[in-house]
């Protein structure tokens, strides 16, 4: 007997798919991106009675025009793919415009399981999900993903469709007489070559269908067809006055509300002004809107850096403090001391030490998200971002870069245009991270204690400012879409914690799983570079890491730079930026203090050229390996690296020979 | 003509054409925006206009509000 059972999930977006699958699987989910296309692909396994069920996320759509990469992506993984079950999420508080995909679904031949979710939310007034199981032919399920409502209903019926298959004859939506006679004229042609698809195919054409129209043109009826078709539109349209596409898609949202209508009893809407229209204006409207957004954001970072601090304490305790020492207890040979110690030790500890932000920042996030704040804030600041080749949705993941570029560029992810995404997620590297504010602080407390605040406002500012205009000129590349701003409001709620923190977990294994043998192995290269040939002081001058500060020390020569230990200091803080000042403390070891060492090696103005030189230089290993998976391009990595690169030494130039004629 | 750039906040209107491309339009449809629809205002200026529309709310751009004719 069948023991494996495959089910995909369909719907619009902010349905609450997700936490369906959530609640089903726990955080028993892999993240990744549907081939070709920068467009999340999830996927979790559950078992139930013995079967192994594996559930597909397919991106949130309205409709199935194959109008956006979602829509395609959507559609071909139902028409190619082997299924099982396909699991169509309602949102049952708005009935009528999800209905409207399902009768697509039907229209395309597919028998869903109809699954009602947010049950929960369903108050004063009473939905006959009976009476909609019958109308459509259909089994409906009513569950809550939140209330745990249902979904051992739902388990069992995803078996029992995938053992017996649904039965009956589901519902056809028919349109008004002379669409139906604009659809059968195609159909008798059509059924020649595509007999179980005709009428899908006839009504997918007459809305535009490009890759279907491609088909049918290819085939060996392509040539009788292309004329039927032309005339049938005209004549319709000579009829009409408008074009048939637009009509069956209009007729379409009618009969789908309509049965909405029917099922749904004794509905108030809210008439006039509603709690939710005063508070959508407060957010949104920039005078009231913005302090609000910076509250909160202050608040997100805030409440991440108090939260993560005391356990990254712990772990840095432990990886160079405790674990070393007692590593040193023992009576093994030195160069496996050192290769643990600097190398795994060290490698490890860098790649947990992300983790108690990374883990704080996604709760916090996915609250936001959640709670319905997020859309409104993107529509606060759409305008604005505008302006530079971005859009609303870009605001959040900038932000962010503010606390981890790696968090920032994995929350791209919730965006929809793949040209924005791309340019905000090459952009966040410009932004200062809290990892670099902890190289200002050492160079400003040697150099400039009485500027301390002018000084970092200016390095945080030039960042904003090149991501920005970066954004901008990148952007004059990309071929306009049709990218007007469109988001949807979710309606707010409170989230649940439970599915904030699975999703969560899922999302923090994601990056240990990626980034973090990334993280391990640049880390180990790191100690082979600073430990060969053998025998040589760590990092010194004649180990290979020494050899290459003092091969690319003319490199740094015009930015004031003339001793090779922040060259190296450089090198290595491509692991994760901190570990600039790190290096620094190892190489300047024998000085009395790390202050008086830098006091020797810089001048006021070569410190202040090599922090913007650390402000704008390569992204750090995590953040372009988070970038790499992303966008998954290589080459796109590989500009970043380099323009950074470039613009780093320019600027650092720049700044170099402006504060020598200053100070 | 009358777009939806000149609705006052608060107000409900009937929607009589949508400009644009066919995908454009028939993308709007699937979410509940045609001619025909009633659709109310929640926030006019500055920004992205936002509109109630058969109970879910949505956030639009000026370019595309500026593309729905309404009574």
């Amino acid at each position: 007997m069948k023991k494996d059972i495959v089910a995909a999930l369909v719907g619009n977006p902010n349905v609450g798919k997700t936490a369906i699958m959530n609640a089903l699987c726990g955080t028993k989910a892999k993240i990744g991106n549907w081939p070709g296309v920068t467009v999340e692909k999830k996927e979790g396994n559950f078992t139930f009675r013995g079967f192994s069920v594996k559930l597909i996320d397919l991106p949130g759509i309205y409709s199935l025009s194959s109008y956006t990469i979602e829509e395609r992506v959507t559609r071909n993984f139902l028409l190619k793919e082997k299924l099982d079950v396909v699991l169509d999420i309602v949102d049952v508080t708005l009935l009528g415009r999800n209905l409207y995909l399902t009768l697509e679904l039907l229209e395309m031949g597919m028998k869903p399981i109809i699954v009602l979710n947010k049950m929960d939310d369903v108050k004063g007034y009473n939905v006959n999900f009976k009476k909609l199981s019958t109308l459509l032919g259909l089994s409906v399920i009513p569950v809550s993903a939140y209330g745990g409502l249902g979904l051992s209903d739902l388990s069992e019926k995803i078996v029992e469709v995938a053992l017996g298959g649904m039965k009956g004859n589901v519902f056809q939506p028919v349109y008004s007489e002379t669409i139906e006679a604009a659809i059968d004229e195609l159909s008798v042609l059509l059924k020649e070559v595509f007999p179980e698809k005709s009428r899908w195919y006839a009504i997918k054409i007459f809305e535009g269908d490009a890759e279907i129209l491609d088909e049918v043109l290819g085939s060996s009826i392509g040539e009788r067809f292309g004329k039927i078709l032309e005339r049938v539109k005209r004549e319709f349209f000579e009829r009409k006055g408008e074009d048939i596409g637009a009509f069956i898609a209009r007729e379409r949202f009618v009969i789908a509300s309509d049965i909405a209508k029917e099922v749904i009893e004794a509905k108030k809407e809210c008439e006039n002004e509603c709690l939710e229209d005063k508070i959508d204006r407060f957010v949104t409207t920039p005078l009231t809107g913005i302090p609000i957004f910076f509250f909160i954001m202050g608040m997100v970072f805030k409440i991440t850096f108090t939260l993560s601090s005391p356990f990254i304490k712990v772990i840095e305790t432990v990886f160079r403090d405790y674990l070393p020492s007692l590593l040193y207890s023992f009576e093994i040979p030195g160069i496996l001391k050192s290769i643990i110690d600097k190398g795994v030790f060290a490698g490890v500890g860098s790649v947990l030490s992300f983790l108690p932000i990374l883990f704080i920042l996604y709760i916090i996030l996915s609250i936001l998200e959640d709670s319905g704040y997020m859309a409104r804030a993107a529509a606060l600041w759409d305008n604005f971002m505008r302006l530079f080749g971005l859009s609303g949705a870009s605001v959040i993941p900038l932000i962010l870069g503010f606390g981890c570029n790696v968090p920032a560029v994995y929350s791209t992810r919730a965006m929809r245009s793949p040209a924005q995404k791309l340019i905000t997620m090459l952009a966040i590297p410009w932004i200062s991270c809290s990892a670099r504010l902890a190289v200002y602080t050492v160079f400003i407390a040697a150099f400039f204690e009485n500027y301390r605040t002018v000084i970092v406002l200016i390095l945080y500012m030039t960042g904003i400012f090149i991501a920005l205009l970066f954004s901008k000129i990148l952007s004059s590349f990309f071929v306009k879409d049709d990218d007007e701003f469109f988001i949807e409001l979710p309606a707010y709620k409170i989230p649940s914690l439970k599915v904030v923190v699975n999703q969560t977990v899922i999302e923090v294994r994601d990056f240990i799983e990626k980034a973090g043998t990334i993280i391990f192995f640049a880390s180990v290269l790191i100690w082979v570079l600073a430990s060969f040939p053998f025998g040589v002081a760590y990092a010194g001058e004649h180990s290979v890491a020494g050899m290459i500060g003092n091969f690319l020390l003319p490199v740094f020569k015009p930015l004031g730079i003339t001793d090779w230990k922040p060259v190296v200091a450089l090198i290595f803080g491509g692991v994760a930026k901190e570990v600039v000042v790190g290096t620094m403390g190892t190489l300047y070891g024998d000085a009395e203090s790390l202050t008086v060492a830098l006091r020797g090696a810089f001048s006021p103005a070569s410190a202040i050229a090599y922090l913007f030189f650390v402000l704008l230089y390569v992204p750090c290993v995590a953040t372009v390996s988070a970038i790499y998976q992303e966008s998954g391009s290589k080459l796109w990595v590989i500009l970043i690296v380099v323009v950074e690169l470039v613009i780093a030494w320019m600027v650092s130039f720049f700044v170099y020979h402006f504060a020598t004629f200053i100070f | 003509m009358k777009t939806l750039l000149d609705v006052k906040e608060g107000e409900s209107v009937k929607v009589i054409e949508i400009k644009g491309s066919s995908c454009f339009c028939k993308r709007m449809t699937a979410v509940g925006l045609f001619p025909g629809s009633r659709i109310k205002v929640v926030k006019t200026v500055p920004g992205p206009i936002i509109v109630d529309v058969a109970g879910s709310r949505f956030a639009l751009g000026r370019g595309m509000a500026k593309r729905v004719l309404v009574e």
